[in-house]
């Protein structure tokens, strides 16, 4: 560190923003939004300005009060009419806001840029960071409140206490369901389920779009009334379908509210904006109720039916899917009739990046450290891949979409492409020309492995091939798929501590024995027995995590039915039962390892080192790992350099260990039943998690030091002392193409960087497409880096200066501003893969 | 062609690199062959200068002969190194081959060696390592050196073998070299990329140590030879980048060559490979220059592009394959 210190003393040059063009090959190289009036639109350029500079950050108590009212005025209902009423007394209650030159709306049950609070799943924390660690003075993720905000929130802590989903999981968890969790020694963390809703999936806005509002009701009404009442599930089905039309009635309402105000503003307003308010006004009159007729109010009830599900739970990564299909009959049908023109088309797509970026989720102070998104998670568009019978899918449409990550550069909605063997040219270089800006948009998929994965798992063909992603990493069939992906991380750099460590965890001793006795690392004879304590460790602690995980399954199901969500998953109108029950088509439960390359070099450092070449004992690498390296200058210096195989630098040695190590966790988590009736299976992705799973683990035998991060998703290792890989982006391609990717359903990430230059030019479009096709002959997913270690030390400096500057964190982007210090000294750290 | 090759030819390498996308078309692989005929006076590779394996020291990462006593330890003569300040700062051994074990035994790599001996077939084995990366972007292997032609047999076998493997094969040379070794390499190439300092021979004796007109006469075949040739010009300010050598240069590309060059090249000199030069023991000969600024070379570079285009060629500034 001391060599970035003096590098940061003496800040270069750096500055102001960038000029770029509009036109796809003036977007820029390692500028990611460090850039002056981006859109060809005006209106757009205002909005990214309000966005950025105008509109604060702030906490807003609306949502939380009336949900809490609710729940008390129908504490005595069955839980999902309370849910429902709850939803129905938001969506009725809530202040609207139609933001200045926006063509869209619908709101999070907040003003823009304000976080709502969602006080049924976990409430302490929000009571003891108003009350001790003011969540308005934060150094990052900071939020504005005014006192009487704080006031509103502390009132209704006393209802939560004990009635949250959190303290309803506590309550069940036994002492052995925490000791490895994150309340324990954080061997594996479920917390993201632990305090807050489940998300990650995509809705079946087709159904929507086909039906309207009004024709789900009927639907559902249709149900009621032809149910046998005599039948023993007609009285949990009646409930069910009663929460749904509370649901819809309180839709519908909603949205003509929104019809209203924008009729009421445009009263007062005058010229084009005059008529924008009274179109907005009528698109929301008309799709209240019914089917949309034109892209804008396709867009617009897309929308509102994301929202809606967002009010209803905050969830992460509830996610649009595959617009670029969905919504091209509408542009299609608008340009050819004459109805819009495509340059409006446009702006109403950069509308809704604005807009969706106004969707905030307050995040605990602890989990800021190392997840500094301020967004839901977010909404994921999945463009391109192949359609039902195999045919390239990319249109114009889909084209429209990359553009607006070039025109607005906010981060949102995330932008995924599916790439196949036969992904138009034109549009694999528009892709190109976007990833190379350097905001970490968009990301990419292989649909040549991700659709045979999908089978492995039991998804019908024709479901494989409309595959969508979710999130940052997971993949999904849209409205049909409730995959609880992100159910915990889950570290096997940890599991091989306490495999060398005799169930112990390193540093930790004096807990006590928490994991089963496999034996000291002191006294294996061969390399062997060090595998067979890993496997034995991993089978009881992807045991205990499972264990625990359930509990969170069951208690989702029984206090935070999703009514609203169910409308739009398929299995759940049809059987008159919840998505938490297990009505969905597909069911699963998705955990995912972190640690990959730290085990993968530790193992190799252990079996070359110790087992094979004799230079150290494994009395004295444990006497190293316990002294963090103290005093054992020579050995750290060995284990980080070259002459210890690595992995990352497509040498088999070190690849086959980091295939071996997650054989072994694939192995233990597949195919083991979750309580909705489908089953657990493994994803390879850390997203920032390495990180505060790093700073809980002692040294480990790769040469990194206590607290620093864990290797990152798939990639290679880099310690406080240097990078593991020394051979380049293919090299490290190769490597991570190694591992058995199609086992690892729940999905995969390899991040890569590069500096600018390696990607400039029209040779830089090619052969970063070539670098891609490359990979995704046995890769699934990769995202790039391409911002100058320059540009990020001027950053580091000096953040005020880069309002706009979007970094690829891992899995997500986020604003550099947003980022916590750790975070930021992390990112840089990470290999820059330059070789100019 | 014959495609056969002979796998266990042998040379020495100073470097692989992987993932090379400014040496040629694609993602290329680039081998350095180690030892050059020339000595530029802004040479920033001088590991790459000597034929011979070499063993340089960098003294900054010593851990200190009190802590690691590492390569002492496994010298055959102790005295070969020297220590001041307690850690070791160089090396005076005639040959390095004596004293690998010695750097394989440094842990923090303040023993650097550069150059190794390798087989065809062992190059090959990481050349084509790449082979899908190539296949989609039109890439392949790259020689370059130090200078490639100063192991004539070693480089053509390599080429033969890309032939065989189906890769593509480029070759960076600053051709002062017999021009036999040029013959046997040229049908085996699908582009050429071709140093040219200076066209004044005084001048270019002073600052590389040897005449040009070999130089002049194997570009001269090059061109002739009709394989796809790039002109790359390294821009030295107070050394050839004046414009009447820029024009002489110009004049000479244009006119004796025929217009029948790609593309040149020009290439900023940056301050760099101090360290280098300072871990073997040499003395760097810019090291009075100033570093460089890109407010400064980047303009220059510009300036030099346009007077040379004036002269009817396809110049760029920096080695863009745009």
């Amino acid at each position: 560190m001391a060599a970035a210190a003096e590098r940061m003393a003496s800040p270069t040059t750096v500055t102001s923003l960038a000029q770029v063009g509009h036109e796809e090959d003036q977007w820029g190289v390692g500028v990611s939004g460090v850039v002056h009036d981006p859109s060809p639109y005006p209106r757009i350029n205002r909005l990214r300005d309000w966005f950025l500079d105008e509109c604060p950050f702030t906490l807003d108590a609306e949502r939380a009060v009336l949900v809490t009212e609710a729940y008390q005025k129908h504490e005595h209902e069955p839980q999902p009419i309370k849910v429902a009423e709850a939803l129905a007394h938001v969506l009725r209650n809530a202040t609207l806001h139609i933001v200045r030159d926006q063509l869209l709306v619908g709101d999070s049950a907040a003003p823009p840029k304000s976080c709502p609070i969602y006080p049924e799943f976990s409430y302490s924390w929000v009571e003891h960071e108003l009350r001790d660690l003011p969540i308005r003075e934060r150094s990052h993720n900071r939020y504005d409140y005014s006192d009487e905000t704080r006031q509103e929130l502390l009132a209704i802590a006393d209802y939560w206490r004990g009635r949250t989903l959190s303290d309803a999981m506590l309550a069940r968890m036994t002492p052995d369901e925490m000791k490895g969790d994150f309340m324990g020694i954080m061997l594996y963390s479920t917390s993201l389920y632990h305090v807050a809703g489940v998300g990650h999936l995509v809705p079946d806005y087709a159904r929507l779009l086909e039906l309207g509002y009004g024709g789900l009701r009927r639907d559902v009404e249709a149900r009621l009334h032809a149910l046998d009442a005599t039948a023993p599930e007609a009285e949990q089905q009646r409930i069910f379908y009663r929460a749904q039309l509370i649901t819809l009635a309180a839709a519908g309402d909603y949205i003509r509210r929104y019809a209203r105000l924008a009729a009421d503003q445009s009263r007062s307003a005058k010229g084009e904006r005059r008529k924008e308010l009274q179109a907005i006004s009528s698109n929301c009159a008309w799709i209240a109720e019914h089917p949309p007729r034109t892209f804008w109010e396709a867009f617009q009830l897309v929308h509102f039916s994301w929202s809606m599900i967002q009010i209803e739970s905050n969830g992460h990564s509830v996610s649009l899917g595959r617009l670029d299909q969905l919504l091209y009959p509408y542009y299609r049908r608008d340009l050819e009739s004459g109805a819009a023109t495509r340059d409006f088309l446009q702006q109403v797509i950069e509308c809704h990046a604005v807009l969706n970026s106004c969707f905030m989720k307050l995040r605990d102070w602890l989990t800021t450290q190392a997840n500094s998104g301020r967004g839901l998670g977010t909404a994921t568009v999945t463009l391109g891949g192949i359609d039902a019978v195999g045919r390239d899918a990319s249109n114009e449409l889909s084209g429209a979409f990359i553009n607006m990550i070039a025109h607005t550069r906010l981060g949102n909605p995330w932008i995924a492409v599916r790439m196949h063997e036969c992904t138009a040219d034109w549009f694999a270089r528009k892709v190109a020309k976007a990833m190379r800006m350097g905001t970490g948009e968009p990301k990419l998929f292989s649909d040549r492995v991700i659709i045979p994965t999908m089978l492995r798992r039991g998804i019908a063909p024709e479901d494989a091939r409309n595959y969508v992603i979710v999130g940052c990493v997971e993949l999904s069939v849209p409205g049909k798929e409730y995959g609880w992906h992100d159910s915990a991380y889950f570290s096997i750099a940890r599991v091989l501590e306490l495999a060398m460590n005799d169930g112990y965890a390193l540093g930790q001793e004096q807990l006590g024995r928490l994991g089963p006795a496999t034996g000291r690392f002191e006294d294996f004879q061969s390399f062997a027995e060090l595998q067979t304590a890993y496997e034995a460790q991993m089978d009881y602690w992807v045991d205990i995590h499972a264990r625990s995980t359930d509990i969170m399954d069951v208690v989702h199901r029984d206090l935070k039915p999703l009514p609203c969500l169910s409308l739009l998953v398929q299995g759940c109108t049809e059987q008159g039962r919840d998505v938490g029950t297990g009505a969905a088509v597909y069911n699963f439960t998705g955990p995912q390892a972190v640690g990959v390359g730290t085990v993968a070099d530790s193992l190799a450092t252990i079996k070359q080192l110790v087992f094979e070449e004799g230079k150290v004992s494994a009395a004295e690498l444990m006497q190293a790992l316990r002294a963090d390296w103290q005093g054992f200058d020579l050995l750290y210096h060995l284990v980080n350099g070259d002459r210890v195989h690595h992995y990352g630098n497509d040498d088999d040695y070190a690849d086959d260990l980091a295939r071996y190590a997650t054989d072994v966790f694939c192995a233990a988590v597949e195919g083991r039943p979750n309580p909705r009736g489908g089953v657990y299976q493994p994803g390879v992705y850390t997203v920032s998690a390495n990180v505060p799973f790093g700073m809980v683990q002692a040294a480990t035998p790769d040469g990194r030091k206590a607290h620093e991060p864990l290797s990152d998703c798939l990639g290679p290792v880099h310690t406080a002392l240097g990078s593991h890989d020394i051979k380049g982006p293919t090299a490290v391609i190769n490597s991570a193409g190694k591992l058995d990717q199609q086992r690892m359903s729940n999905g995969t990430l390899l991040n890569l960087r590069f500096c600018p230059s390696s990607l400039s030019g029209r040779a830089g479009v090619e052969n970063l497409i070539a670098l891609a096709k490359g990979y995704f002959a046995r890769g699934m997913h990769m995202q790039l880096n391409v911002i100058g270690r320059e540009l990020l030390e001027d950053a580091y400096a000096h953040p005020e200066k880069y309002r706009g500057l979007m970094v690829r964190v891992a899995g997500y982007s986020a604003m550099w501003a947003d980022l916590s210090d750790e975070l930021r000294r992390d990112i840089m750290s990470r290999t820059e893969l330059s070789f100019d | 062609m014959s495609t056969a090759y002979d796998p266990g030819a042998s040379g020495t390498v100073l470097n692989i690199q992987r993932f090379s996308v400014h040496d040629g078309p694609g993602i290329r692989t680039v081998v350095f062959l180690k030892g050059c005929s020339l000595r530029c006076l802004w040479c920033s590779n001088p590991e790459s200068l000597s034929k011979s394996v070499q063993i340089g020291v960098y003294a900054k990462r010593c851990l200190g002969v009190d802590k690691c006593r590492a390569c002492l330890d496994a010298a055959p003569d102790p005295g070969v190194f020297e220590v001041q300040d307690g850690r070791v700062t160089a090396i005076r051994a005639r040959r390095a081959e004596r004293y690998l074990r010695c750097a394989e035994a440094c842990p923090t790599g303040a023993l650097k060696v550069w150059g190794r001996r390798v087989t065809v077939a062992e190059v090959m084995k990481e050349v084509v390592a790449d082979r899908s990366f190539y296949e989609s972007s039109g890439g392949g292997l790259t020689l370059s050196g130090g200078e490639a032609l100063l192991q004539p047999k070693f480089a053509a076998e390599l080429l033969k073998a890309a032939r065989a493997e189906g890769v593509g094969t480029c070759m960076e040379t600053a051709l002062n070299v017999r021009s036999d070794a040029l013959d046997e390499v040229l049908p085996l190439l699908d582009m050429i990329f071709c140093d040219l300092k200076l066209l004044d021979p005084a001048a270019h004796r002073r600052c590389t140590g040897a005449s040009n007109e070999r130089i002049l006469a194997n570009l001269r075949k090059v061109v002739a030879s009709g394989i796809r040739t790039v002109i790359r010009i390294p821009v030295v300010p107070d050394h050839n980048g004046a414009e009447s050598d820029l024009r002489a240069t110009a004049r000479f590309v244009a006119e004796e060559l025929g217009g029948r060059v790609a593309q040149v090249q020009l290439l900023p000199f940056r301050k760099l490979g101090e360290d280098k030069y300072q871990a073997l023991g040499m003395r760097y000969p810019m090291r009075e220059c100033a570093a460089p600024l890109r407010e400064s070379w980047e303009p220059a570079l510009r300036r030099a592009a346009g007077i040379m285009s004036e002269h009817g060629l396809n110049v760029v500034a920096g080695a863009g394959s745009d």
